[in-house]
C-alpha cells in the first residue's frame, strides 16, 4: 500500500508561492529595466529643456528662424497627405484592410492584466470587487490577504478570471471604485499553436475513422488485434490533444487578472503638472503635520497616569527647597 | 509536422502546467528545499534561453524532466564536498508519508527517478527509457531493483496493488 502513500506525498509537494513568483518574473526581464531607462530619459529631457530655454533667451533671431522652418515643414506635410489620400482612393486598399480585420478576429489571443490598486475603504472595496467579479461572470482563482500590523495597512493579492471580452469593462469598474496605481495589460498570440492543435485533432480523427473502417473489413484475428491496439493509442493521443485545446480555449475565453490591493489611509491622485506636484507635496506635509499633532495629543493623553506621580515628586521637591531657603 | 510550441508560448505553457512537476523532480534529486527551488528556477531560465521547438506538451514535459535531472546532478556534484544530509520534509505532519518519500529519495539516482516517473507520472518503461536515455529492459530492471530496495525499507513493500 506504500505506493498510494507515495503518490499522496508527492501530490502534497507544490512549488512554493515565492518560487512561482520568481519564475513568473523571468518572463519579462525587460520590464524591470524600464524605471532606469525612464530616469535616464527624464534627466536627458531636463537637460535638453534647459539648453533650449537658455538658447531661447540668448538668441531671439534663432527662434524666429526655427519657426519659419517648422511652418515650411507643415506645408510639405499637407502636400504629402493630399497625394497619399488620392492614391488610396485608386487602390483597392480597403479590401485588404477588411480581410486583415477579419483575420484578426480569428486570431487566438490570450489576454492577461495586472493591476495595483489603493483604497481607503478596504472592506467595502473588497466586497464590491467580489460582487463585480460575480457580476461579470468571472471567478477568483486564488486570493491571499495579509495584515502587516494593526494599522490600516492591509494587503490582498488576487488572481481573478474574467471573460476576455469584458476585461476592459471590468478594469474600468475597478477604476471607478478604487484608485489604480499601476496597470499592465498583455496580449499573447497563440494562433500558431492553436492551429497546430486543431490540425493534429483533425489528422487523428481522420486516422480514427480509417481504422474503424478497416476494422469492419478485417477478417483475421491478428488484424483485428493490431487495429484495435493502434486505435487505442490514437484515441489516447486524441484525448490528450483535445484536453490541450480545451485548456487553450479556457485561456482565451477567460483573461487572468492579478490584483494587488493595498489599503491606505488616504489616496494621493497623480497629477503631473507643476502646481499639481506642489499641491501634492504641500498636502503631504500638511498631512504629516496633522499626523504629528495627532500623535502629540494621543501621547499626552496616554501619559495622564504618570501625572499624579510627577505632581507628588514636584511637591516634595518644592517643599524641600522652601525649607532649605528658610534656614 | 509543423512546429507546435516554442519560445514564450512554451514558457508560459510550461509555467502553467509543469511548475510543480519540475519542482517535484528537483526535490527528488536534491538535498534540500532551497536547492530544489534554485534548480526549478534554472530550468525555466534554460527554457527561455533555448530555441527548441516542442512537438507537443509531452515532448516539452520530457525535456523539462531531463533538464531538471541534469541540473540537479550538477548541483549535487558542486555541493558534494559539504554533504550535510538535511531532512528534506521536516514539516510533514504525517510521518508515514515522509517515510515513503525519504525511502524513495534514498534510492540510487536511476532507481529513484524511474520509480517517480513510473508510479507518479505514469510513464511506461519505454517512455522512461527515452527520457533517461536507457533501454526499456534497463528501465524495467531499475524499477524492479528499486521496488526490492523499498520492500526491504518499508513495511508492506511497494507493490502495484
Amino acid at each position: 500500500m506504500n505506493k498510494k502513500e507515495y503518490i499522496k506525498a508527492v501530490d502534497n509537494i507544490t512549488a512554493p508561492q515565492g518560487l512561482v513568483d520568481r519564475i513568473a518574473a523571468l518572463e519579462q526581464p525587460a520590464k524591470k529595466k524600464t524605471p532606469l531607462w525612464k530616469t535616464v530619459t527624464a534627466i536627458a529631457a531636463c537637460f535638453v529643456a534647459v539648453i533650449i530655454a537658455f538658447s531661447g533667451i540668448v538668441g531671439g533671431s534663432l527662434k524666429a528662424e526655427s519657426e519659419n522652418m517648422s511652418s515650411g515643414n507643415g506645408f510639405s506635410n499637407d502636400f504629402l497627405a493630399d497625394s497619399y489620400d488620392g492614391s488610396v482612393s485608386e487602390m483597392p486598399e480597403s479590401v485588404t484592410d477588411s480581410s486583415a480585420t477579419a483575420e484578426s478576429a480569428n486570431r487566438k489571443i490570450v489576454k492577461t492584466a495586472a493591476l495595483g490598486i489603493k483604497t481607503k475603504n478596504y472592506d467595502t472595496f473588497m466586497n464590491s470587487v467580489k460582487q463585480k467579479i460575480e457580476e461579470y461572470g468571472g471567478y477568483i482563482e486564488k486570493s491571499q490577504e495579509y495584515n502587516y500590523d494593526n494599522a490600516s495597512n492591509r494587503n490582498a493579492n488576487m488572481n481573478v478570471k474574467i471573460p476576455a471580452d469584458r476585461l476592459d469593462a471590468f478594469i474600468d469598474e475597478l477604476a471607478a471604485i478604487g484608485t489604480i496605481t499601476s496597470k499592465s495589460v498583455e496580449s499573447t498570440d497563440i494562433t500558431d499553436s492553436y492551429i497546430d492543435v486543431e490540425s493534429r485533432i483533425n489528422a487523428l480523427e481522420t486516422e480514427e475513422e480509417t481504422l474503424l473502417g478497416l476494422l469492419k473489413k478485417a477478417e483475421s484475428l491478428t488484424d483485428v488485434i493490431e487495429l484495435q491496439e493502434r486505435l487505442s493509442t490514437v484515441r489516447a493521443d486524441l484525448e490528450r490533444i483535445k484536453a490541450q485545446k480545451q485548456s487553450y480555449d479556457g485561456m482565451i475565453a477567460y483573461s487572468g487578472i492579478s490584483l494587488d490591493i493595498n489599503e491606505v489611509e488616504r489616496v494621493v491622485e497623480g497629477d503631473d503638472t507643476f502646481f499639481g506636484e506642489v499641491k501634492e507635496k504641500l498636502m503631504n506635509n500638511l498631512y504629516d503635520l496633522g499626523d504629528f499633532f495627532r500623535e502629540l495629543a494621543i501621547n499626552s493623553i496616554a501619559a495622564l497616569p504618570y501625572i499624579p506621580i510627577l505632581t507628588a515628586v514636584a511637591v516634595v521637591v518644592i517643599v524641600i527647597v522652601k525649607k532649605v531657603r528658610k534656614r | 509536422m509543423t512546429v507546435f510550441i516554442k519560445g514564450k508560448d512554451a514558457f508560459s505553457f510550461a509555467f502553467k502546467q509543469f511548475t510543480d512537476t519540475v519542482y517535484r523532480v528537483a526535490l527528488h534529486n536534491t538535498a534540500n528545499f532551497s536547492d530544489a527551488e534554485d534548480v526549478t528556477q534554472e530550468v525555466f531560465v534554460k527554457l527561455l534561453e533555448t530555441n527548441k521547438a516542442f512537438r507537443d506538451s509531452e515532448h516539452l514535459k520530457a525535456w523539462l524532466i531531463r533538464v531538471t535531472i541534469n541540473l540537479c546532478r550538477d548541483k549535487m556534484k558542486k555541493s558534494s564536498r559539504e554533504t550535510l544530509v538535511e531532512n528534506v520534509f521536516p514539516n510533514k505532519p504525517n510521518e508515514d508519508k515522509s517515510d515513503v518519500l525519504e525511502a524513495v529519495k534514498a534510492l540510487p539516482e536511476k532507481y529513484r527517478n524511474a520509480i517517480y516517473l513510473h508510479y507518479y507520472e505514469g510513464y511506461t518503461a519505454k517512455e522512461i527509457g527515452k527520457i533517461l536515455d536507457a533501454k526499456e529492459s534497463t528501465v524495467l530492471s531499475w524499477l524492479s531493483r528499486g521496488r526490492d530496495a523499498l520492500r526491504k525499507e518499508l513495511d508492506g513493500g511497494f507493490d502495484d496493488e
